[in-house]
């Protein structure tokens, strides 16, 4: 198992009231689950425990088996709404999270090049580019691909294809089911149910204030599932959110 | 070129406001003993060079290393309290009280401490200056980007990897905002603090050619003060210039 919460509390970034409570979540590597929940309902807090940037107020984190804090050497996290650093070109701001990760420089855009080539060629034409010049999903794409050359087994991404065109979003949705189907463990926080029943394998959906797993919906893998099923599946989410007044 | 239109821009300015001056002093037929003219203050900077340009040289280097150090300690403490949200708790009190404190006040008692020498003149300026770019500093990284703040602590960085990575570069508009302040104080500084007690310095030049009413002469030293203030701020301009190229400022 690459993630397990027992039981997991978490106060908000400013502290106060627990966002989420009592969470039991299990994560395998090879498996997309997808962290599905209305505004406020903790998900993205939630994520970011699992990142490690928020502590627990109860229950335990394990990682890859582990509780140990530096465990979180294990996750790849994408925040939401990240935009890549102005003063950075495209490959510096994809050697950004190596570079965090204590990778000297060199070595980092060295890294970072070889990750886009083997990920998203098409961004390379972009190397040059100061992080101002690129269109919404190609920062989208860029980042992403700095996040995963870390080259850590679990991958937490937060909405990250929100600013990503119709188009786009299926190539990235694609690239993103991918990583689970190379064997990395992927945790995808979004608000889309349609876009939970295209890509995860399993559905986690957040509810309640503060929220909690209201209810885990696991249809099998998702490279099997047909239209149908996954319209099907969608309307299951979108009625079990409703729920959530 | 767009680096060129701020400059050029001044320079404009500058010489209107010269030719106005000019112009006024033509027109209403005042005494060059009143208010003399530009023409008669660049001619008697012409023919006073020998005094006026090294006193104009202590003053500058007065005001140069007092930037130079403000903008050192500004920085150092300014990363210090940016990196400690406790530091900052404890000393940004004590930095803004300290900053009631009129410098110039201070400025009689830097020359009873260091004599007649730079050492006062340089600390009297430091003092001015530091404290716009400590501010700028500490204010500067919260201007952080909070996702792109998460994305590298989410990778892993300590607090001085945070600091480098994301807050600093994304405190660089601020910086150059708090250093532009800085370097307009300084000249105004390095005078004050000539005026106190000064072997040498347009400050007080300006002091004996008041004193003796040879108002060409004053007017000689406000405008080479004032020419080196403008270098001052030039040289934040050009600061602006090298970071706005490498995308840390727009």
């Amino acid at each position: 198992m690459l993630l397990r919460t027992t039981g997991l509390a978490v106060r908000g970034a400013g502290g106060g009231a627990a966002v989420v409570h009592g969470v039991d979540l299990e994560l395998a590597a090879g498996e997309l689950v997808a962290l599905v929940g209305r505004n406020g309902s903790g998900k993205t807090t939630l994520l970011r425990a699992v990142a490690g940037l928020l502590p627990a107020q109860a229950g335990v984190i394990e990682l890859a088996g582990g509780a140990d804090p530096r465990a979180r050497r294990h996750a790849a996290y994408l925040p939401q709404l990240a935009a890549p650093a102005p003063w950075r070109d495209a490959i510096g701001n994809a050697a950004l999270p190596l570079q965090a990760a204590g990778v000297d420089r060199r070595t980092a855009r060295r890294a970072a090049r070889s990750a886009i080539e083997r990920q998203d060629p098409a961004l390379l034409q972009r190397g040059g580019r100061r992080g101002g010049g690129l269109s919404g999903g190609e920062r989208q794409r860029l980042l992403l691909a700095g996040v995963l050359a870390l080259g850590r087994d679990l991958v937490l991404l937060d909405e990250p294809l929100a600013a990503v065109d119709a188009v786009e979003r299926d190539q990235a949705g694609a690239r993103i089911a991918a990583l689970a189907a190379r064997g990395r463990g992927v945790l995808l926080v979004t608000h889309d149910p349609h876009e939970a029943a295209r890509l995860a394998d399993r559905v986690v959906v957040l509810a309640g204030r503060p929220g909690t797993v209201v209810a885990t919906v696991a249809p099998g893998p998702a490279a099997i599932r047909t239209a149908a099923q996954r319209g099907e599946l969608a309307e299951h989410v979108l009625r079990l959110l409703e729920d959530d007044a | 070129m767009r680096w060129l239109a701020g400059p050029l821009r001044v320079l404009v300015a500058v010489a209107a406001l010269l030719g106005a001056w000019e112009a006024a002093c033509a027109l209403l037929a005042l005494q060059e003993t009143t208010l003399p003219a530009p023409s008669d203050a660049f001619r008697a900077i012409g023919d006073q060079q020998a005094v006026l340009l090294p006193a104009l040289r202590t003053t500058a280097g007065e005001a140069l290393a007092g930037l130079g150090l403000a903008a050192l300690v500004g920085g150092v403490l300014g990363t210090l309290l940016a990196l400690s949200r406790r530091t900052r708790q404890v000393v940004e009190p004590v930095l803004a009280v300290s900053q009631t404190i009129p410098i110039i006040a201070l400025a009689p008692l830097l020359v009873t401490w260091l004599g007649f020498g730079l050492a006062p003149k340089v600390l009297v300026v430091a003092l001015i200056g530091f404290f716009p770019i400590v501010v700028a500093v500490t204010a500067g990284v919260q201007q952080a980007d909070r996702a792109l703040d998460e994305l590298v602590r989410g990778a892993g960085a300590g607090r001085w990897r945070r600091f480098r990575l994301a807050e600093l570069p994304a405190a660089a508009p601020a910086v150059v905002a708090g250093a532009r302040v800085s370097a307009l104080l300084v000249v105004p500084g390095a005078v004050a603090a000539e005026l106190v007690g000064a072997t040498d310095g347009l400050g007080r030049l300006l002091l004996i050619y008041d004193r003796d009413g040879r108002t060409t002469l004053t007017f000689a030293c406000v405008l080479l003060l004032a020419a080196l203030g403008l270098a001052c701020w030039a040289l934040v301009e050009a600061l602006d210039a090298v970071l706005r190229r490498r995308g840390l400022t727009s």
